[in-house]
């Protein structure tokens, strides 16, 4: 039961990963490959940053988050802007050769050894509920991911900006008859992917350890959210990341090592029979 | 003086047939392993730039095809202590039914979602070679049935499997792409709807180039891995692979025959040279192939094209060409 509830909680988190990538899936049609290279990336600042002031790293993580919105912003305007309109390849390669080199630099910065942020007091701390005893970080972390995906819908559904998006993602050159700027609306989109990210980053630098090399695997989770999820709904990429997280809580409770197999093969089944993602069952009904 | 394509097709694989040949008469060991090394590479881009730039089927987790063919070779070889070389008939054989089961997976999704999930399939397989321990589980497996080999037969035929690889893939290419399912290929790449509209089936031709793709890259992984004597689902099924592949296309022109082939002569003069770097060789090996997918779409080759005037591999279908054989 406790292993299904901590599937749920890692899911969330899949789920923050993933709504980064839904926003640039849904509005360019493309994904970043390095995704999961900027999540780690992120997660290197965070301890970085909470090292050099000595404050716990849920302190440093929204300034984090907002230089990852300025470094996507511009990595939008600079390079990846560049590739849209060429059809699908050129994106796939530019982020893939990113992603190889954000690695790399990685390792020449900050080494090949797995870290971790250290949570404190935080990470110990529990609360009983319902004679089930919850961890106060996987609580925060679920709560974090609600409130973003609850923010990210909101801004989509009542603002002018989020009009601008859907507009832009139904149609961009549509959008940009009507005056959208949309090359600047994707770099934004982009900033707040990267920024997401980099709060995702911070719990599950938390929770887990990382490496320069953990990356694409985040990518390939995040992806999977979303899919699962259904390409183009926002709640539906949590409603994929729990599903992957639940998964693969449930193929470690077969051989702690089957979770992320599980996963994958999950994936690949949902792929297979509903290739509409959960968010497909809904509208039929 | 432009001879008749296909003349010129087969002048230019003759002359690189010639090449293979003369590398084990006159070159050092050392050059023998590293031009085996090469061919083997070179298989596994031309395929992979088949797919994807020819198809457009940009298959992320390429590199599946690279470890089932090693590992095939190696069990089999293994398992029955004999002379491993005939064995990468065993690799094509294996990956082209693994293409052919993947198939109802990939064949509904395009770009981005095809990229993804044949990322993932390989992914699934390398995990499950970890948890497998007939197959060594994470440790791998090293090439025992090699070790009462001689040296020399040991050398020669490695080398000789990789380029007898490396021409099945460099005819199987030119031929491909100068027949209907070719130029099928490619209309589909352009425009699915409309090549479907004009009769192509499109489960069929992609199928078909997919287990074309994954047999020879398989028997290309199969010599690579009995040159290392040594495989594990770490490195064989490393995104390595695709990283070099890519490399390879892009820097050499994906979407061309010659393309891949400058790439690989580039690709392997900067790794020995430059590889002592480490990681700095690879963030440089990543700017180029996001500077030349930027700026020279048409890779190293595109510009020599130009200096030259022709095509070395042709297969463009040219219509003045046969009315003007006829003469």
């Amino acid at each position: 039961m406790e292993v299904l509830i901590n599937g749920v909680f890692i899911g969330a988190l899949y789920g923050l990963y993933g709504l980064g990538l839904a926003l640039t899936l849904g509005l360019m049609r493309q994904i970043n490959l390095a995704h999961g290279d900027f999540i780690v990336f992120s997660a290197y600042l965070t301890l970085q940053g909470s090292l050099l002031l000595g404050v716990h790293p849920l302190m440093v993580l929204p300034v984090v988050a907002v230089v990852m919105f300025v470094v996507g912003f511009v990595l939008q305007r600079l390079v990846i802007q560049r590739t849209l309109g060429r059809g699908e390849m050129p994106p796939i390669l530019v982020t893939f050769g990113l992603s190889i080199i954000l690695q790399n630099v990685m390792l020449e910065l900050f080494s090949a050894d797995t870290r971790n942020l250290n949570p404190g007091p935080l990470g110990a701390a529990s609360i009983e509920i319902a004679g089930l005893s919850l961890g106060v970080l996987p609580l925060l972390t679920l709560v974090v991911a609600f409130a973003i995906f609850w923010a990210t819908s909101a801004v989509f559904g009542s603002t002018k900006f989020g009009r601008a998006i859907r507009a832009t993602s139904d149609s961009d050159q549509t959008a940009q008859l009507m005056g959208i700027k949309t090359s600047r609306i994707f770099a934004v989109a982009m900033g707040l992917t990267l920024a997401i990210s980099a709060i995702a980053a911070g719990f599950y630098g938390m929770r887990g350890n990382f490496d320069p090399s953990t990356g694409p695997e985040r990518m390939l989770f995040a992806f999977e959210a979303v899919i699962l999820g259904g390409v183009g709904s926002i709640w539906g990429a949590l409603a994929g990341g729990i599903l992957l997280g639940l998964s693969q809580a449930a193929g470690s409770l077969i051989n702690p090592s089957y979770g992320p197999l599980v996963g994958h093969l999950v994936f690949l089944v949902v792929l297979l029979a509903l290739p509409g993602g959960l968010m497909s069952l809904r509208r039929r009904q | 003086m432009r001879l008749p394509s296909i003349n010129r097709s087969f002048i230019v694989l003759a002359i690189i047939v010639l090449l293979l040949i003369l590398v084990p008469i006159l070159g050092s060991r050392q050059t023998v392993n590293l031009v085996a090394e090469m061919a083997a590479v070179l298989a596994i881009a031309l395929m992979w730039n088949l797919l994807a730039g020819f198809g457009g089927m940009v298959f992320m987790g390429f590199q599946v095809f690279v470890g089932i063919g090693g590992y095939a070779v190696f069990m089999a070889a293994n398992g029955f202590q004999v002379l491993p070389f005939p064995f990468i008939l065993l690799s094509a054989a294996l990956c082209a039914l693994i293409a052919l089961a993947i198939m109802p997976i990939l064949s509904r999704l395009q770009g981005v979602q095809f990229a993804i999930a044949s990322w993932v399939i390989s992914e699934v397989v390398r995990l499950s070679v970890f948890q497998t321990s007939v197959l060594g589980g994470g440790g791998g497996i090293s090439l025992t049935a090699m070790r009462s080999v001689p040296r020399e037969l040991r050398m020669y035929g490695t080398y000789g499997s990789a380029a007898l690889v490396l021409i099945v893939a460099l005819v199987v290419c030119v031929f491909l792409m100068r027949s209907r399912v070719g130029l099928a290929l490619r209309a589909i790449r352009d425009n699915a709807t409309a090549a479907e509209a004009m009769g192509i089936d499109l489960r069929r031709t992609q199928g078909l180039v997919m287990m074309i793709a994954a047999a020879v890259a398989g028997a290309g992984g199969g010599a690579y891995y009995m040159l290392a004597l040594q495989i594990g689902p770490g490195t064989a099924f490393s995104m390595n692979w695709m990283a070099i592949t890519l490399f390879v296309v892009i820097l050499g022109g994906i979407g061309t025959l010659e393309g891949p082939i400058v790439g690989v002569l580039v690709y392997f003069l900067l790794r020995e040279t430059l590889s002592d770097l480490g990681s700095v060789y690879f963030i440089l090996l990543g700017l180029m192939a996001i500077l030349v997918t930027l700026l020279f779409p048409k890779g190293a080759w595109g510009g020599i094209r130009q200096l030259i005037g022709q095509d070395l591999l042709p297969i463009q279908r040219n219509p003045t060409e046969s009315r003007g054989r006829k003469c």
